[in-house]
């Protein structure tokens, strides 16, 4: 099930610094959208902002559930229920396998038989049945990305967050994982939010959104 | 319950202090990391780091180990001289010091001391006579290092029992070996005047004394010790026998007091303790001292006690001492792990799963430090034992026991207490910031 997002007048601060301000938005559900910007412009913090991480003034809601009213353990609560997030270097454990990354929220989660089935259908999805067992130091990039989507969908969260995942790929593996990513989403109802000043992302979304000076503008 | 305490054997107490000692720290480890499943996570953070946490490994091990290992050692050679000192009841020698008799007559320990007369032989064994039984142990000549001791048969059969080989002495140039003398059965030596390093090796080259028996060993200073009759070790100094009839060859006593030529010591082995104790308080005065040589122990162990305690202590603080380096080093450990604890965070992890995660990381380093501490001390106890029964002669049983695993489980329990330092610093970063970095 996708969660639409509305948000009106949301400010985040860091002491009397505003570091993002969103005046109305509202994106359906289902829906790709694009957050793009320059360096330092605020892409990460939305995102953050987004996921429940930054707590601001305001009214940010995915579907009936208002981040801005939820104490801090809600909100985690809330992500790791319908949230996914991909980052722009991975963020893998090195040390452990790629099944064993695409399950790592089965740490805590309780539904562990449920995730395993889900994270191997997404890995054969996505080509990645064959290396289950390899290290996640010896994927090449595009692997590990793929591994982190994996471990972002597994749990089959209802919105998925990704800030800046092309950035560490070359173009062809880029565009691959965008088009894996975009038709997973479609296929399966979700939500998507990404963070990126790649262009290639932008066409690949429904809405594209732009960001200055930590000021999102709805356009 | 005081009752039911009382009534549970010596083992099942110790076992219950243990588990006293331990169980509030597993209830407070299953209470954090219940519903989670961590393994991977902690092989992830072990192996990330690996070099760093066996050096923190180490350093818990070594100082458990070393704290543990130095406590079960004292506990091992009090035992040991304990168990040696078992065979000597009463000991009479002339007034002086005790201790140093003490370790001259049950340690063997070289010590030069005045002698007792015949006419205090005389008076002890007319005390002694039908309730005691009296043995002179007259020392001073040795053979390779090895102590010689004049006394009787009846002595060698009280310290041994039987022997392992051979019979007694039945004459003043025969000698009974201690189980740890490399002299066969048959063989002769000369002794050398005195002991080791200042002995006159060619001193008695007139004088053969051939083994005749050796004893069973027993886990004393006296399986080094060559025994010959009190007789043999007068004869070979010119000074008679110590009978009316210079020519006769019986061994052992009685002792013609106007022909005795002196003993340092006379061990007197009592049947009871009101004997004992008349025994010392007759005989403890002016000319002579009486001493129970257990009871001079007990006074060096209850100084030992004070060592005991104070190594205990010392014990206790490196370990602390250790314990805070290695929750300062977690905290900064978890420093280099913040961005993967924020991914967790972003991915859902409630903080209690954080929180688990870094203590039960922390005991995990704790914990096989601790494990590995015993092993270490296990090491020592056995290694050091060894080097002090080469050095000398006892038998010493260290071996860890109820005591030691308590004070490593209170040190574990101390450590996994601590370890909620760096659980508690890990959940107070800012995780926005860790996954920027």
């Amino acid at each position: 099930m996708s969660l639409p997002l509305s948000i009106s007048g949301l400010t985040v601060r860091a002491g009397a610094r505003a570091l993002l301000t969103i005046e109305e938005l509202a994106l359906p559900a289902c829906s790709l959208t694009c957050i793009r910007g320059p360096s330092g412009a605020g892409k990460t913090t939305a995102l953050h902002a987004l996921a429940g991480l930054l707590s601001g003034t305001g009214r940010l809601a995915w579907g009936d559930a208002d981040l801005c009213r939820m104490s801090r353990m809600a909100r985690t609560r809330f992500r790791g229920a319908q949230m996914g997030m991909v980052f722009q270097d991975f963020l893998l454990f090195e040390e452990l396998t790629a099944r064993e990354n695409a399950l790592i929220s089965a740490v805590f989660r309780p539904d562990r038989a449920a995730l395993s089935r889900r994270a191997d259908a997404l890995m054969e999805r996505l080509g990645l049945s064959g290396l289950a067992q390899r290290r996640a130091d010896r994927l090449s990039g595009g692997e590990r990305q793929r591994v982190a989507v994996v471990r972002a969908l597994a749990h089959d969260p209802a919105i998925l967050l990704a800030d800046e995942p092309t950035a560490s790929l070359d173009r062809a593996t880029a565009d691959a994982l965008i088009a894996d990513l975009a038709a997973l989403a479609r296929a399966e109802g979700r939500s998507v939010v990404i963070a990126s000043h790649d262009p290639q992302v932008w066409d690949a979304m429904d809405r594209v959104l732009t960001i200055r000076d930590g000021v999102l503008e709805a356009g | 319950m005081p009752a039911v305490w009382h009534d549970l054997s010596a083992d099942a107490q110790d076992l219950a202090i243990l588990a006293a000692l331990l169980s509030p720290l597993l209830l407070l480890g299953w209470g954090i990391c219940r519903g989670y499943a961590l393994m991977p996570l902690l092989r992830s953070l072990f192996l990330r780091h690996l070099w760093t946490n066996l050096a923190f490994i180490a350093l818990v091990a070594i100082s458990v180990g070393l704290g543990v290992g130095l406590i079960a050692q004292e506990r091992g050679l009090r035992t040991a001289t304990a168990r040696v000192a078992e065979k000597f009841d009463l000991v009479i020698a002339a007034p002086g010091d005790e201790i140093g008799m003490l370790m001259a007559t049950v340690f063997l320990q070289p010590s030069d001391a005045p002698l007792l007369d015949g006419q205090m032989w005389q008076r002890v064994a007319e005390a002694a006579k039908g309730s005691a039984r009296i043995a002179p142990l007259a020392y001073g000549d040795s053979w390779q290092g090895h102590t010689l001791i004049g006394s009787t048969a009846e002595f060698v059969t009280h310290l041994s029992g039987d022997l392992a080989e051979g019979t007694a002495f039945t004459a003043p140039s025969q000698a009974v070996v201690g189980a740890g003398v490399p002299l066969r059965v048959g063989q002769g030596f000369a002794p050398a005047h005195g002991s080791s390093p200042a002995a006159e090796a060619d001193a008695h080259d007139d004088m053969t004394v051939r083994v005749v028996g050796r004893m069973r060993a027993t886990g004393s200073p006296w399986d080094s010790a060559i025994i010959l009759p009190v007789e043999g070790v007068w004869l070979a100094h010119g000074l008679g026998n110590g009978h009316a009839d210079a020519e006769d060859p019986q061994v052992g006593p009685p002792f013609a007091p106007q022909y005795f030529p002196g003993t340092p010591a006379i061990l007197v082995t009592t049947r009871d303790l009101p004997t004992a104790y008349a025994l010392q308080s007759r005989f403890d005065g002016d000319d002579s001292m009486a001493f129970f040589p257990g009871a001079v122990l007990s006074r060096l162990h209850g100084l030992m006690g004070n060592l005991r305690e104070i190594m205990s202590v010392m014990s206790v603080v490196t370990q602390v001492i250790v314990l805070a380096a290695v929750t300062t080093g977690l905290i900064v450990l978890s420093r280099l792990f913040s961005r993967r604890l924020a991914l967790l965070q972003a991915l859902g992890a409630p903080a209690r799963m954080i929180f688990a995660l870094i203590w039960s990381y922390a005991a995990l380093l704790l914990g096989i430090g601790a494990v590995l501490g015993l092993a270490v001390a296990f090491g020592a106890v056995h290694l050091l034992s060894a080097m002090l029964s080469a050095r000398t002669g006892l038998l010493i049983a260290a071996d860890l026991g109820w005591a030691e695993l308590h004070l490593v489980a209170a040190c574990l329990a101390l450590g996994l207490l601590v370890a909620l330092i760096p659980a508690l610093v890990a959940l107070r970063r800012d995780v926005t910031e860790a996954l920027r970095r």
